[in-house]
């Protein structure tokens, strides 16, 4: 298979929450989870409603921030 | 040796055949490729490849070479972003499920959110209401009881417990909804007053909202408010003589006026007021009108109002399903019909969310986190619905309905939860049935309503699509476009949620 040269051919519009090694053995899974977990939910305590029921979607989205 | 990841999603852009968006479905990576870049991860599929959503579809010709390989560099960003992976189908399945999984969990320790229903009563006879039976069938009767005082204080004992069960402690900030019924509703004030009373007194940083029909909101006015109920939440399905065939009295009358003079009165005592616009086919026209409206009365110019549509769905034997729209149908019309209609930037597409969250990410270089759903809405993790008996309930479509109620209050303030019950609702996630678990959009998903997905599966741990792929690509197709082109946003991105 030919190689190409690179040029343009991919321009990240963000970063990946996370980035799975290689060849993550059972192990290595578990543990990642756990780092991908606290990474994108941050520590799992939070107590502020961020998201509420007019998440649901037949009583559609959100009002805006209470001014 | 790699292959691509089976949670690969293509965004074809119309009007360039040289590019191509990729989103990954669990790593939450966007990405815009080349389109040799594209089909070289198409042809390192395992399972068939996902159809464009724009142009015509033709499989790959017999005998064609295959894409040259993207250069090192590019392969190495194609894995970190997780389009490549040393995972097998089933392996990826699996680690898929396990992080769907895992993110629920988290979902179930955040902080519970609670809805007061002090009535199943309402003073409107809309034809499409799903609670109509309650109101029509005499044999429901019993349901229309007014919520008592002693019960909102037995359900404030219970609100603890409750927070216990999500390791919560000393809480100083509540979420709590009315919702009904009709929960405000004149004859309700000294039933809201007292909770009100209960809700601040309990956890001083309280927020208030409720969802109304805003017919007798007046008799509130002066519990509405940042101080107050906060947020309102009300439905308007069309111009007036339009609304006035659909939201009428038990007599038939209409209710546009009082509901108008209403909305006025809530934006002027600092309440926010989110409009909603119920839409079928038979008043999809009339949405110009309505935004019409909205500009002639003043609304919009108030920081606090914003409208959104939402389609009409068959529930009920009144609604017939020929008449309805899909929220894809509904988005694709109301984006078409705005060339021609540019006042309809009033009033919000059903995906606007998806499209704003999509050019959050585009604007801000990747600074934001993509938010990952494991479930569709907080009835699978931390919704708590009471209703004037003390049940609780998951999900406001069905409550009611004893047969799926979560559980109860007790006469001593303490809460029993049926075991069933919480298991069916709390750990429904896309993870749970096998089409959302290798769906590469269950993520951006979260499964679909469960109601929804038990209306048409029969049983509510299975998918209900909504068309999601198709307005998943076309908008993050729009935000990228709308942000290479330097077009600002529209203000409703101030939404919380994407739906």
């Amino acid at each position: 298979m030919k190689k190409s040269r690179g040029c343009g051919e991919i321009v990240r519009l963000n970063s990946a929450a996370f980035v799975l090694p290689p060849s993550p053995g059972p192990d290595g899974v578990d543990q990642m989870l756990e780092m991908i977990l606290s990474r994108v939910l941050g520590n799992g305590n939070e107590t502020a409603a961020a998201c509420t029921e007019f998440t649901c979607n037949l009583y559609a989205p959100a009002p805006p921030p209470v001014i | 040796m790699l292959r691509t990841s089976s949670y690969t999603i293509y965004v074809d852009l119309p009007g360039n055949q040289d590019e191509v968006l990729l989103v990954h479905g669990y790593t939450g990576a966007y990405d815009k490729v080349s389109r040799s870049v594209a089909d070289f991860l198409r042809s390192r599929e395992a399972r068939h490849a996902a159809k464009p959503l724009y142009g015509d579809w033709t499989a790959a010709e017999e005998g064609h070479a295959a894409p040259d390989a993207p250069s090192d560099a590019t392969l190495d960003v194609l894995r970190e972003q997780g389009y490549l992976t040393a995972l097998g189908c089933e392996e990826e399945e699996a680690f898929f499920a396990r992080l769907a999984t895992g993110l629920h969990e988290r979902a179930l320790r955040q902080s519970p959110s609670y809805i007061f229903m002090p009535s199943y009563d309402c003073n409107l006879r809309c034809s499409y209401c799903y609670q109509d039976h309650m109101r029509t069938d005499c044999s429901f009767h019993h349901l229309l009881r007014t919520m008592r005082p002693a019960m909102i204080d037995r359900i404030f004992s219970a609100l603890p417990r409750i927070e216990e069960r999500h390791g919560l402690t000393a809480v100083r900030r509540r979420n709590i909804g009315l919702f009904g019924g009709e929960p405000l509703l004149a004859a309700h004030r000294p039933v809201i007053e007292h909770l009100l009373e209960k809700a601040f007194e309990t956890a001083p940083e309280t927020a208030l909202w409720a969802v109304t029909n805003g017919t007798e909101i007046d008799a509130y006015r002066d519990l509405l408010g940042p101080a107050g109920i906060a947020r309102l939440q009300i439905t308007l399905d069309g111009p007036p003589e339009k609304h006035d065939r659909k939201r009428i009295y038990a007599d038939g009358g209409g209710s546009y006026e009082r509901i108008a003079a209403n909305i006025g009165m809530a934006l002027e005592a600092g309440a926010a007021v989110s409009i909603r616009l119920n839409v079928d086919r038979a008043n999809l026209a009339d949405l110009p009108a309505v935004a019409q409206e909205i500009a002639a009365r003043g609304w919009d110019r108030h920081p606090g109002f914003s409208a959104y549509t939402s389609p009409i769905r068959p529930g009920n034997a009144k609604t017939e399903r020929a008449s309805t729209l899909s929220s894809w149908e509904l988005d694709r019309a109301l984006t078409a019909m705005r060339e021609e209609h540019p006042e309809l930037r009033l009033v919000s597409r059903p995906d606007e969310g998806l499209k704003a969250k999509a050019r959050r990410i585009f604007d801000t270089r990747g600074e934001i986190l993509p938010s990952l759903r494991p479930s569709f809405c907080s009835a699978h993790d931390r919704m708590y619905i009471f209703d004037p008996f003390g049940d609780i309930y998951s999900c406001w479509e069905r409550t009611g309905d004893p047969s799926v109620r979560l559980g109860r209050v007790t006469p001593e303030g303490d809460v029993e939860l049926a075991s069933d019950q919480i298991e069916a609702w709390r750990t429904r996630t896309v993870a749970s049935n096998p089409v959302c678990r290798r769906c590469r959009y269950a993520l951006h998903c979260g499964g679909g309503c469960a109601v929804l997905a038990l209306e048409q599966h029969g049983k509510m741990h299975s998918n209900y699509c909504d068309g999601f792929a198709n307005r998943f690509r076309a908008n993050v197709a729009e935000a990228f476009l709308e942000h290479t082109a330097g077009i600002t946003p529209d203000a409703v991105q101030a939404r919380v949620c994407d739906l």
